[in-house]
């Protein structure tokens, strides 16, 4: 049992994707029941092409950011306030319905060109404008549910039809993790509305894909601990009890049959419990610089607790976290501004943009950025025209999936450029279209996966995150 | 939580792929037809057949048969088998030469399809038998469940003596086949663990035990299963199996989280409908169609008014076993009313198909099915039946926004009982307005195609007809019937087949939600048909299916594991018959694993139904402000009435495989990480229990440290310590009470006791069963 098990790690020790659980499932495919789907990837090697990025962030503003507000800037808006849509609006309206609601609404807010690559940015994201020739903003990105529930859950797992694997869980699936004292999917902060744990979810992949969460959105993540990680007795009583433990087992494996699962449970006892101290060590940023900190904007309000996340993102990623999702939601009005678009989207923007511009110019000083694939954006973006409500004055937006923006930094994607458009009022995305479907796609080829050879059989037939669409978007990889 | 420690992560599903003992030939046939099918099929009918298939042929050229593929069109054959490198396919989707195929340069090939094609062509080109669309080619009534069951003879045997009930005949038929010797039984300590998690979810107590092992009866195993079959935790543990394939939650999940806060009323259905031995297909019908079942005429001599209650009972019980049809996850925000409305039909047809037909009728929403004989005439047939039933109370709200709302219906459970006068609302399902649907083409309801009548899939119904759907039914009561006939091919083997799982880890089909062509063959179809028509003669009582099974030899045998499996595969036995030969080592699910902690702690709240759910209809789940969970699941009843949040399982649940509630869940993984461990270490409910546990042990202080070790064995593992555990045991009660001088002396004695039931709750032996 011994040589068995020692050969087992000098296994993975060869394996080159590091600690890879579909590496694992072809070691283990012996197993009397089979392991998952081992067959059907024997012929793909993973990652499938040499990877741009090892990692990703996603930054996701729950609620959805207004893009011509943001990224996208619209003259032609500008110059029609007030004037009714001259175009069609979509079949499907979420809020807007009926004429009143139809008038064009010019952004508040003043674009400036930034950077070397003159790229435009609105006054929401000084900081961010800062960065922007690192940023890959695509101007095109559309999808097709107007309500949170679905968008969100098309965002995060490809379908707002079915219960489908998240992002993060494919990842994991596909590459595994670095670090086999953390969780490969991390996610901080997670909404628990619109799809809740299914955004982060493994549906039918196997358990362990299962995205970790850190706290949850609404209370401050300073305080979150991942579960059951405090041990309840101190550190010699426990080791005294699991030695106690171990011993038990040993003996209960000499009357029972040899069997690998007993085995790797002895393992599981002893791995958890020096997770006890790895996890919280992670957690703990005291060893952080002054500078650091201020970067991040977490010695202040209001960029404290979002900045404490993404500086927490880094910490996970540096330790080998394959997938750290940070989620910004505020309260429950979060980025969804149907009304007092004037107040609430500066609030957004503020609380978001030091610690998100700290992050990017954090990985990079690190030289972490150029394999880490950064991604910003909500699971919609926001019409050009006003939602009226029951007053003119109500100054707010609708929900929009047919046409938005979301940007990617690092890992392989080109800096300083835009991507796609939208139309003259930022409406419809119109040039170089970017499905979501594409961007997963997309996301999947910079990790070095091909995502239509990452799949999973369930129920009858090989299912993969964007189902049976998706396209590269080629002309954004550097 | 999960994390993935992967040096030790280890994850055991189903391996779907075929992978039975066949010659090289066979096998890599095999593996170039499912190349085929998976690569090539899809891609020549997404990017070819349109312009070059059956209706139109452009160039002459035909891409949907291989004949055409090899006559080529105008230019020439379209494959070259002898230079494959060479074929004008491959040079046309390359798009190097002058004809560049697809034309439209978006739906070019990727370079990995081109890499499919060229290795298809490279293997010979292997084609099935039948053509890309013709789908009436796929109709083979000859697949083996689609055949209508046969009872078989039962084989005969040289170890005549071996066999306690018919199924052993069957095993040991192969075992002498294959000159392979049984099991050998296991110890009768073991046998009674076994049988009580196996039906009951929990351990035996130290009493049953000592009964059992006292006993030297020769029916004295088969009247422990009688005992278990009759305990009411039967009913709980059995219910929970079928919530699995009924996807079974207390919310709908999908979008925002609101409560189903009335579901409950279909879980206390289920788990009465086990403890009751209510026949299969009473109890198929009744979920399907229950609504619509005729009741039955009054026995003479039985009292009127008596009559009238048990009417009202029965009415009650099926309209809430109806709620099977609504339970499903349901966008109820979707801002396009007719897509919340295919999307919930959808689910509603999944599920059926999985959970008793053993199909994935769902894939014929886009498309003919790729690899069983079920088409989009045959998806939107049953759509119609559907499209007639009302599940929805309401779909928009007044504004015609998304805001949708199930229904419900008052009903009365219990006539005499004292709650008689307050009827309760449950989930259901009941006729609407008879309609036919058109074929959704790409499964959009904005693309459609001819309507067809609402009805059965064709392939099911041509040796196994269903009686005419009327103008102005549903046709839900035909189907209901239909499915539950005595001669449905696939009704009693899907639920046999899934008894034989539940009981003995890997079911004679190892892939029980699918019996179709993807589907893996039974390991041995005479011993699953020998069970489907006993079950159908037996009057489709499932608890006489449970003592067939348990009270066996082959029940009784060691795990598989001492079995050499070298043995196995020289001797060509398929490796799911030798599990099948006997028991193989389990885990306890999260539910067994809960259940078991408060059990041996003494703490096990063991009342019967209702919720635990506090929220109101319409409530969501979590709290619109701050997104906090609502749900609690601190509580100590058993754990199939913890509360199942689509959004947000319970975290003990979703660390120990509990399935994911929205799918139909044939069979459960098996992980193990280093979360469950740290759960086990430091959660509050497994301090509860082993303090609870440690205070058991020392109430009477008459009783001496050896007595109480003794007594902590045999709650917790069913054995008394060996003498060299015993020792150990000793050893660490003295060590860890020394770590804790600093406390009063009984205080100290309760935290040493504490740890010592802890460290058995954390061992291996704690969560297998063998």
């Amino acid at each position: 049992m011994r040589a068995e098990l020692f050969s087992r790690r000098q296994m993975l020790r060869r394996s080159n994707i590091g600690f890879g659980s579909l590496a694992l499932a072809c070691i283990l495919g012996d197993s009397s029941r089979g392991a998952v789907a081992v067959s059907r990837m024997a012929g793909d090697r993973l990652p499938h092409h040499p990877p741009r990025a090892k990692r990703m962030i996603f930054l996701f503003m729950k609620g959805g950011p207004s893009q011509m507000d943001t990224f996208d800037p619209k003259p032609r808006l500008q110059k029609d306030h007030g004037k009714p849509l001259p175009i069609d609006r979509p079949r499907l309206l979420f809020h807007s319905i009926g004429d009143s609601n139809n008038k064009l609404f010019a952004s508040p807010w003043a674009f400036r060109r930034h950077g070397q690559s003159g790229l435009a940015v609105s006054a929401l994201f000084p900081h961010v404008a800062s960065c922007v020739d690192d940023l890959c903003v695509i101007r095109s990105l559309h999808g097709t549910n107007p309500a949170h529930g679905g968008a969100t859950l098309k965002m995060h797992t490809g379908s707002d039809t079915f219960i489908r694997p998240s992002l993060g869980s494919w990842l994991s699936y596909g590459l595994g993790t670095e670090n086999n004292n953390l969780p490969a999917f991390i996610t901080i902060s997670p909404t628990m509305f619109h799809g809740g744990v299914n955004n982060y979810g493994t549906a039918f992949l196997p358990a362990v894909h299962q995205g970790t969460p850190l706290g949850h959105a609404g209370s401050p993540v300073r305080a979150a601990r991942f579960q059951h990680i405090h041990p309840q007795l101190t550190s010699p009583r426990q080791r005294l009890q699991l030695d106690f433990v171990q011993d038990l087992n040993r003996h209960h494996q000499q009357s029972a049959a040899a069997n690998s699962d007993l085995e790797a449970r002895i393992e599981a006892l002893e791995l958890a419990y020096r997770m006890q101290t790895s996890a919280p060590q992670v957690q703990d940023t005291t060893d952080e610089t002054e500078v650091t900190r201020r970067l991040y904007g977490i010695d202040e309000e209001p960029t404290r607790d979002f900045g404490y996340q993404c500086l927490l993102a880094r910490r996970f990623i540096e330790q080998g976290v394959r997938m750290v999702q940070v989620t910004h939601q505020n309260g429950a009005g979060h980025w969804d501004q149907h009304g007092n678009l004037l107040q609430r989207h500066p609030e957004n923007a503020r609380e978001v943009d030091r610690p998100i511009a700290g992050l990017l110019k954090d990985l990079k000083s690190r030289g972490l950025l150029e394999d880490t694939l950064v991604l910003w954006g909500g699971e919609f973006g926001r019409t050009p025209t006003a939602e009226e409500k029951d007053k003119p004055s109500n100054n707010g937006r609708d929900h929009n999936p047919s046409g938005f923006t979301m940007w990617l930094a690092g890992g392989g994607v080109k800096g300083g450029i835009s991507h796609g458009a939208t139309d003259d009022y930022g409406y419809f995305a119109t040039e170089d279209k970017v499905h979501i479907h594409d961007l997963h796609a997309t996301i999947l080829h910079l990790l070095g996966l091909d995502h239509t050879r990452l799949t999973y059989p369930f129920g009858g037939r090989d299912f993969r995150l964007t189902d049976v669409s998706g396209e590269v978007v080629e002309a954004i990889l550097a | 939580m999960n994390w993935i420690a992967v040096a030790i992560g280890i994850v055991v599903l189903a391996d779907p792929a075929s992978a039975e003992e066949t010659t090289v030939d066979d096998r890599q046939r095999r593996a170039r037809l499912e190349h085929f099918e998976r690569r090539i099929r899809p891609l020549l009918l997404d990017r070819c057949v349109s312009c070059h298939g059956a209706r139109q042929a452009r160039g002459d050229l035909r891409l949907d048969t291989l004949a055409g593929l090899q006559r080529g069109g105008q230019s020439g054959p379209a494959i070259d088998l002898r230079r494959p490198q060479n074929s004008r396919l491959l040079r046309a989707v390359r798009r190097t030469g002058e004809l560049k195929m697809p034309p439209e340069a978006k739906r070019r090939l990727s370079a990995s399809e081109i890499a499919d094609l060229e290795r298809w062509i490279a293997e010979g080109a292997t084609w099935p038998v039948t053509t890309v669309q013709n789908h009436s080619g796929l109709l083979q009534s000859d697949h083996w469940a689609f055949r209508t069951v046969q009872r078989p003879m039962l084989p005969m045997v040289e170890a005549q003596a071996w066999p306690r009930t018919p199924i052993d005949r069957f095993l040991l038929a192969r075992l002498e086949t294959a000159r392979l010797p049984v099991g050998s039984e296991v110890g009768r300590r073991f046998l009674l663990r076994r049988v009580t998690f196996g039906l009951t979810g929990i351990p035996p107590t130290p009493d049953e035990l000592r009964t059992f092992l006292a006993s030297a009866a020769p029916d004295g195993f088969d009247r422990v299963v009688d005992r278990l079959l009759g305990s009411p935790r039967y009913g709980e543990r059995w219910a929970r199996h079928w919530m699995d394939i009924a996807r079974y939650a207390d919310s709908n999940g999908l979008d925002e989280n609101r409560a189903y806060v009335n579901a409950f009323h279909y879980r206390d259905f289920v788990i009465d409908a086990f403890n009751d031995d209510l026949p299969f297909d009473e109890f198929v019908r009744s979920q399907i169609a229950g609504d619509l079942l005729p009741s039955p005429k009054r026995p003479e001599g039985t009292d009127e008014a008596d009559w009238q209650d048990y009417l009202t009972q029965l009415s009650a019980n099926r309209a809430r076993a109806t709620g099977f049809l609504s339970l499903g996850p349901k966008g109820l925000r979707e801002v396009d009313p007719v897509k919340m409305e295919m999307d919930i039909i959808d689910d509603q047809i999944a599920t059926l198909g999985k959970s008793l037909l053993g199909l994935t009728l769902e894939c014929a929403r886009c498309h003919d099915h790729k690899f069983d004989p079920i088409t989009t005439a045959d998806y939107y047939a049953l759509a119609g039946i559907f499209k007639s039933t009302r599940t929805m109370k309401q779909i928009v709200d007044k504004r015609g926004k998304g805001d949708g709302f199930w229904l419900e219906r008052e009903v009365v459970l219990d006539p005499q009982g004292p709650s008689a006068s307050a009827p309760v609302s449950v989930m259901c399902v009941a006729e609407g307005a008879s309609q036919n649907l058109r074929i959704h083409r790409r499964g959009s309801h904005l693309d459609l195609g001819a309507e067809v009548r609402r009805g059965l899939p064709k392939i099911l119904t041509r040796n196994h007809a269903a009686t005419v759907i009327g103008e102005g039914e549903s046709g839900r009561l035909q189907m209901a019937r239909w499915i539950t006939a005595p001669g449905h091919p696939l009704t009693s083997r899907v639920i046999v087949n899934r008894v034989w799982q539940w009981h003995l880890g890997v079911g004679l089909v190892e892939t029980p939600d699918n019996f179709g062509r993807l589907g893996r063959s039974p390991v041995d179809a005479a011993l699953l048909d020998w069970l489907a028509a006993e079950l159908v003669a037996r009057d489709w009582s499932l608890k006489r299916l449970h003592r067939v099974i348990l009270c066996s030899s082959s029940y009784r045998t060691a795990g598989l594991p001492v079995f050499p499996r070298t043995a196995l595969s020289g001797n060509r036995l398929p490796t799911a018959l030798a599990a099948a030969r006997g028991f193989s080592r389990r885990r306890l699910t999260a539910e067994e694993i809960r259940d078991s902690l408060l059990f041996v702690a003494g703490l096990l709240d063991t009342t019967m139904h209702g919720s635990l759910l506090t929220l109101k209809p319409r409530q969501y789940v979590n709290d619109a402000k701050t997104g906090r969970h609502l749900v609690g699941y601190d509580n100590y009843r058993r754990s199939i009435y913890q509360p199942v949040i689509r959004n947000k399982v319970y975290s003990l649940f979703q660390m120990f495989e509990f399935p994911t509630p929205s799918l139909v869940a044939g069979r459960r993984a098996t992980t193990t990480v280093p979360p469950q461990m740290l759960l086990l270490m430091n959660s509050e409910l497994v301090a509860q229990c082993s303090r609870a546990m440690a205070g058991h042990l020392l109430q009477r202080t008459s009783r001496s440290a050896g007595d109480r070790i003794r007594l902590a064995y045999e709650t917790a593992f069913g054995r008394l310590p060996e003498e060299r555990e015993f020792q150990r045991t000793r050893k660490f009660l003295d060590q860890f009470g020394e770590t804790l001088t600093d406390l009063d002396p009984q205080e100290r004695q309760v935290q040493t006791w504490q740890a010592f039931c802890q460290a058995l709750m954390l061992s291996n032996e704690f969560v297998y069963v063998d």
